[in-house]
C-alpha cells in the first residue's frame, strides 16, 4: 500500500514535469545571449594561450604581446566607441596546448565572458579549433602564429584572419641563405619532419621540389610523429646519407632531442636546419653551445625598422628580464590589427569589426599588413642563426645582423 | 595478489539492487534537464553540455571499470574512435543518428578485435595494456594517410546551436544511464561483478569470463565512442591530438574516482564537481591544474569510495546505528 502510494506519487510527479517540458517545447530555446554592452563598460577581448603543455615555449610571448598591446591602447584612452572612449578588457585562458580546451574556452569567453573580438592561440593545432568556433558564431578571429597555407587550406573563412608567413617563403630562405652566404656543401640535404599540417607540407611536398629547383639532392627523408622522442635511427641514416645539410621541421622538444642525439653518436652536419622548433628562446636555451649555427626560418627583428620595434624589444627585455623573441612582435601586431579595426569601426557590432579586419593596410610592429581575399596577410621571411644564444639574421644579407657561422661548430 | 587496482577496486562500493524507482528518478531529471535550454543562457547550457558529456563517459567507463574490474586508460582510443568516425561519416552525408550508430559499431569491433590480446593481461597490467592502446591509435591515425594526418578533419555540416548540442548529449547521457541500470538488473551484472571480485573463482562457478569481459569492455566502449562522435560536432574539427588526446583518459579516471566509482550516481556528482571546479578556476590558470590535482589526492586518501560513495556509506551505517 504504502509502496504503490510511493509510486503514484513520483508517477504524478513525474508527468507534471514532462507537461512542463512539453509546453516549454512551444518556446524557444535561448540562442545567443547577444548582451549590448553600455557605454561604461569595456571592450572585451579573448584569447586562449598554451601556458602549460606541449607547446608553453610559445604562451608567455603571446601573453606579453597581446598584454602589452592592450595596455598602450588603454594608456592613449582606450578605443572610440559610438564618440565614447571605453578601455579594453583582455582575457587570456590557459589551454594546456590542448585542442580540447581551446574549443570548450573558447566557446566560454563567447558565451559568459562575451567578448567582443578574439585573438588566436599558437600553432595550427591550437589556431584551427578556436578559428573554427568563433568562424561558426560569427566573433572576429585575429590570429598568428599559424602558416598561412595551413590555415588557408581548413575552410573558407568569414570571421577568422592570420597574419604570418608563408610555408613556401620559409622552405626556400635557407637555400637562399646558403647562396648569398657563398656557402660551399656538396649539396645534398637530409630532411627530417614531423607529421603535423605545417611538417608534412614542407617536409613532403616544398623542400624536395625547392631543394631540386636549387640545385641540391634529397639523400633522404624521413617523418616522424610529432611527439616522438628518439631519433636515433633516423640521425643514423643521415648520417650514413653523406649529406652536408640536414633540414629539420618539428615542435621545441623534438628539435631540442635530435639535436642533442646528433651530438650523441658525435655527428655535426655542416648545415643544419630547424624550422618551428629552433624558433623560441627555449630551444637555444636548453641546448647552450650545441644551438649555435643552427638556422631556422625568421619574420622579425627590432633592427627591421618597423615602427615601434625597437621599442617592444626594449620594453619586453625591461620587463621580463629575458631574450625577447618574434613572437612578441606577431602577437602584438595582432592585438593592435584587431584593436585598430575596432577603432576603425566606431562600434562592437562584429560584422563591422569584421569588415574593418579585411580592410587593414598599414605597417605594423611585425611589418606590412594586408589580408588577401583568402583572409590571410603574409609577413616576409628571413634566416636566423642562432649564435651564443641570440639569433643573428643572416639573410637577406642587407637586412642581416651578423655574419654566417659555417659549418656549424 | 594485492596490487593497486585490487586495493582500489575492493574499496569501491557495492552497487544497489535497480528497481523501477531508478527509472523513475532517471526520468523526472531527465525531464527536467530537458528544460534547461528554456530558462538558462548558451553559457549555461555548454556547461550542462560538459557535465553531461563528462559523466555520460565517466558512467560508459563504469561500466568496465567500477562493476567488472577492468580499469582501462584506453578511454580515449573510443572516445577518438567516435570522433573521427562522426567526421568521416557526416563529411559523407550520412544522417546524423546514422553516424552516432556507426560510431558504437566501429568501437564494438574494435573492442572485439583488440580483446583477446587486451585479456590475456590482468590488473595493472592490463591497465598498462589498455594505455598503450589508446597511443598506439593515435599515432596510428596521424600516420595513416586516410584521416588526414596531424591536421584532421573539418566537418562540412553546419556546426550545431548550443542548445542542439546539449539536447544531443543529454540524448545520449540517458542512453548510457538507462543502458547501465539495464545491465544492472540484469543477471550480467553479477557475471560481472564475479569476474571484478575474483575472476578465477568466478570461471570455477561457470561464468564465462571470457565472454562477460568481453561484453563489459565492448559495451563500454560503444558508449564511449558515441560520446566521442557528440564532441566532433562541438568541435567542427577533429584532431588526433584532440580526438585520441590522454586528457580524455585523465578526465574520465578522476571523475569516476572523485565521484565514486562502481555506483550509479557517483559518475554524475563526479562530472559537476570536476566541470564546475573548471570553470571556477578559468580565470586562475596557473593554479587549476595544482588544484585538481590536489582534490584527487585528497579525496583518494580520505574518501577512497569517492563523494558519492562516501555519502551513502555514512548514511548506511547511521541508519543501521539508528
Amino acid at each position: 500500500m504504502h509502496l504503490s502510494t510511493r509510486r503514484r506519487r513520483l508517477a504524478g510527479g513525474l508527468a507534471f514535469i514532462t507537461a512542463t517540458a512539453l509546453a516549454l517545447t512551444g518556446c524557444s530555446p535561448i540562442g545567443a545571449d547577444g548582451e549590448t554592452s553600455d557605454s561604461s563598460e569595456p571592450i572585451r577581448i579573448g584569447a586562449t594561450i598554451p601556458l602549460s603543455g606541449t607547446l608553453a615555449g610559445f604562451g608567455s610571448f603571446l601573453q606579453w604581446g597581446y598584454q602589452h598591446a592592450v595596455d598602450e591602447v588603454n594608456a592613449a584612452g582606450g578605443i572610440m566607441i559610438d564618440g565614447t572612449a571605453r578601455e579594453v578588457e583582455l582575457t587570456l585562458v590557459d589551454d594546456k596546448s590542448d585542442p580540447n580546451e581551446v574549443t570548450s574556452s573558447i566557446k566560454t569567453l563567447i558565451s559568459s565572458t562575451n567578448v567582443d573580438a578574439l585573438l588566436g592561440s599558437c600553432t595550427p593545432d591550437l589556431v584551427n579549433p578556436g578559428a573554427v568556433v568563433a568562424d561558426a558564431q560569427g566573433v572576429p578571429f585575429v590570429a598568428e602564429c599559424t602558416p598561412i597555407e595551413v590555415f588557408k587550406s581548413v575552410k573558407e573563412w568569414t570571421y577568422a584572419w592570420d597574419i604570418f608567413f608563408s610555408v613556401a617563403d620559409q622552405a626556400v630562405a635557407p637555400f637562399e641563405a646558403l647562396e648569398a652566404n657563398g656557402i660551399e656543401t656538396n649539396k645534398q640535404v637530409f630532411i627530417l619532419h614531423d607529421n603535423g599540417p605545417d611538417g608534412q607540407a614542407i617536409g613532403n611536398e616544398i623542400w624536395p621540389v625547392v631543394a631540386e629547383e636549387q640545385g641540391y639532392t634529397v639523400a633522404g627523408n624521413i617523418e616522424f610523429p610529432a611527439d616522438n622522442t628518439d631519433f636515433s635511427a633516423a640521425i643514423q641514416k643521415a648520417k650514413e646519407s653523406g649529406a652536408d645539410i640536414v633540414l629539420i621541421s618539428s615542435i621545441t622538444p623534438a628539435a631540442i632531442s635530435i639535436r642533442k642525439q646528433m651530438a650523441a653518436i658525435g655527428w655535426t652536419p655542416k648545415v643544419i636546419v630547424a624550422e618551428k622548433g629552433a624558433e623560441p628562446v627555449q630551444f637555444a636555451e636548453a641546448l647552450g653551445d650545441l644551438a649555435d649555427g643552427i638556422i631556422v626560418g625568421a619574420y622579425w627583428d627590432p633592427s627591421f625598422g618597423y615602427p615601434g620595434a625597437e621599442e617592444l624589444k626594449d620594453a619586453f627585455e625591461s620587463e621580463t628580464g629575458l631574450t625577447s623573441s618574434q613572437h612578441i612582435a606577431d602577437s602584438y601586431t595582432a592585438a593592435m590589427v584587431l584593436m585598430d579595426a575596432i577603432a576603425a569601426a566606431g562600434s562592437l557590432d562584429k560584422d563591422e569589426i569584421n569588415d574593418a579586419i579585411g580592410e587593414t593596410d598599414g605597417i605594423y610592429a611585425v611589418g606590412p599588413v594586408k589580408f588577401d581575399d583568402e583572409h590571410a596577410a603574409k609577413i616576409p621571411v628571413v634566416s636566423s642563426q642562432w649564435q651564443d644564444g641570440v639569433p643573428i639574421i643572416v639573410w637577406p644579407t642587407d637586412q642581416a645582423t651578423g655574419d654566417f657561422l659555417f659549418p656549424v661548430p | 595478489m594485492k596490487n593497486g587496482i585490487s586495493i582500489l577496486l575492493s574499496r569501491i562500493a557495492t552497487p544497489t539492487r535497480v528497481g523501477p524507482r531508478d527509472f523513475i528518478i532517471v526520468a523526472v531529471l531527465a525531464a527536467i534537464a530537458f528544460a534547461v535550454p528554456y530558462f538558462a543562457g548558451t553559457y549555461q547550457q555548454e556547461v550542462g553540455f560538459r557535465i553531461l558529456q563528462l559523466g555520460a563517459l565517466a558512467a560508459a567507463w563504469n561500466i568496465a571499470a567500477g562493476y567488472t574490474g577492468l580499469v582501462s586508460l584506453g578511454s580515449a582510443a573510443f572516445f577518438g574512435i567516435g570522433v573521427y568516425t562522426m567526421a568521416m561519416a557526416s563529411n559523407a552525408g550520412l544522417p546524423l543518428v546514422l553516424c552516432v550508430v556507426l560510431a558504437a559499431v566501429v568501437a564494438g569491433l574494435f573492442a572485439l578485435i583488440v580483446s583477446p590480446a587486451l585479456f590475456r593481461l590482468r590488473g595493472l597490467y592490463f591497465t598498462v595494456g589498455t594505455l598503450a592502446l589508446a597511443e598506439a591509435m593515435r599515432i596510428f591515425v596521424v600516420n595513416s594517410p586516410w584521416f588526414g594526418g596531424q591536421a584532421g578533419i573539418f566537418l562540412t555540416a553546419k556546426a550545431p546551436k548550443a542548445y542542439d548540442l546539449y539536447w544531443i548529449a543529454l540524448l545520449v547521457a540517458v542512453i548510457v544511464v538507462v543502458g547501465v541500470l539495464l545491465l544492472l538488473r540484469s543477471r550480467w551484472s553479477y557475471r560481472m561483478q564475479a569476474v571484478r571480485d575474483d575472476e578465477d573463482v568466478a570461471s570455477q562457478l561457470g561464468v564465462r569470463t571470457y565472454r562477460t569481459k568481453l561484453w563489459a569492455f565492448g559495451l563500454s566502449g560503444a558508449f564511449i565512442a558515441i560520446i566521442g562522435s557528440i564532441q566532433a560536432l562541438n568541435q567542427g574539427i577533429v584532431q588526433p591530438n584532440g580526438g585520441f588526446g590522454m586528457s580524455w583518459t585523465i578526465d574520465i579516471v578522476s571523475v569516476a574516482i572523485i565521484g565514486g566509482m562502481g555506483t550509479k550516481v557517483g559518475p554524475w556528482v563526479g562530472a559537476v564537481f570536476i566541470v564546475l571546479l573548471g570553470e571556477f578556476l578559468i580565470q586562475f590558470p596557473e593554479i587549476h591544474l595544482a588544484v585538481v590535482g590536489v582534490v584527487l589526492v585528497l579525496v583518494i586518501r580520505f574518501m577512497p569510495n569517492g563523494i558519492w560513495g562516501t555519502l551513502t556509506l555514512a548514511l548506511q551505517k547511521k541508519r543501521n546505528f539508528s
